[in-house]
């Protein structure tokens, strides 16, 4: 004979069963207004790039000129949840969760005497990355590792920083990517490729 | 004993009860005081390094070109907020940035300078 549920109780069932589900979203600066960076001259000055756009989210020299990054990333997770059974269990949630992230970056290039050479915009959408957790039953909390995509932009600019990095890191400063002097690179890319491939870093 | 609707009713409150709001905010990087100078103020071709220095201060990064040298002001700010119900939870953050950006000559003499589209109110 199938168990018979009251009334009363059937959303307290549902409420309990669907506990956990949560979304979360994360936006890091704007989008640039692309149509502007399409109706771009060759040969225009850099001031122009810059009062349409203003400061660039990255910059850097490179050996024959200059370039300007522009980087906006929407990260969004989604988790779902499930209340564990037994007594402790209905205190308890599982969550899975997984996360997407849009990102839109624009660079611009420039010549020795700030002559825009080239331009060109991207955009793309990443799996972020997953990840699974238990915990209790009122929070709601990103279980992503989405850290690469969140990490502050004034992060590379404490002054001194450099005194207390790994010997590899030192070592290789003159590579860094972070000091502007060096090139740029995309907020997503790994640390074990390129220039930071020397740092050893895991 | 309780009728089904005062029940339900009881159960719905509950439900109501357990639910939460939260805000959250964190400000990171150098005061943004390029905000209380208009941008017209520093003049191309006559605005020196020293005078963006006592108007601004130290500049977040300073950025070494060929020919000219960048002082690139930054302020970042996550703000955010969440609901926390028993049956969903929403959390939205947002990260600002307000930038400032002047390049000098080799002189220490403004070439350009720009604000970012994005300002932070404080």
């Amino acid at each position: 004979m199938r168990p018979r549920i009251s009334p009363v109780l059937r959303p307290l069932l549902i409420t309990v069963l669907m506990s956990g589900c949560a979304h979360l979203e994360h936006t890091l600066g704007v989008p640039l207004n692309l149509d502007a960076v399409a109706s771009l001259d060759a040969g225009s000055h850099y001031a122009q790039v810059l009062h349409r756009f203003g400061p660039p989210t990255k910059m850097s020299a490179l050996q024959n000129g200059m370039v300007f990054q522009y980087e906006f990333v929407k990260l969004t997770e989604r988790q779902y949840g499930l209340i564990l059974p037994g007594e402790i269990g209905k205190w308890i949630k599982a969550v899975y969760a997984s996360a997407d992230a849009d990102v839109e970056v624009t660079q611009f290039i420039f010549d020795r005497q700030g002559r825009f050479r080239a331009a060109d915009t991207e955009s793309w959408s990443a799996d972020a990355g997953a990840g699974f957790s238990v915990t209790l039953i009122f929070s709601a909390g990103s279980f992503t590792d989405t850290e690469r995509y969140e990490q502050s932009a004034s992060r590379s600019l404490e002054w001194g920083g450099a005194l207390t990095q790994s010997l590899l890191e030192t070592l290789n400063a003159k590579q860094n990517l972070e000091t502007g002097a060096n090139g740029v690179q995309l907020t997503t890319t790994s640390n074990s490729v390129g220039q930071h491939a020397l740092e050893l870093k895991q | 004993m309780l009728g089904y609707f005062p029940r339900a009713l009881l159960l719905a409150s509950i439900i109501f009860v357990s639910s939460g709001c939260a805000s959250f905010r964190a400000v990171d990087g150098v005061d943004n005081l390029w905000r209380e100078v208009p941008v017209d103020q520093f003049q191309r071709g006559v605005t020196k390094q020293a005078d963006v220095l006592e108007l601004l201060g130290p500049p977040s990064q300073l950025i070494s070109l060929h020919d000219q040298t960048v002082f690139y002001y930054l302020t970042e700010r996550t703000s955010g907020e969440g609901k926390i119900f028993l049956v969903w939870n929403q959390v939205s953050a947002e990260s600002e940035y307000d930038r400032a950006i002047f390049f000098f000559d080799t002189d220490g003499v403004l070439q350009e300078v720009a604000y970012s589209k994005e300002e932070i109110v404080k």
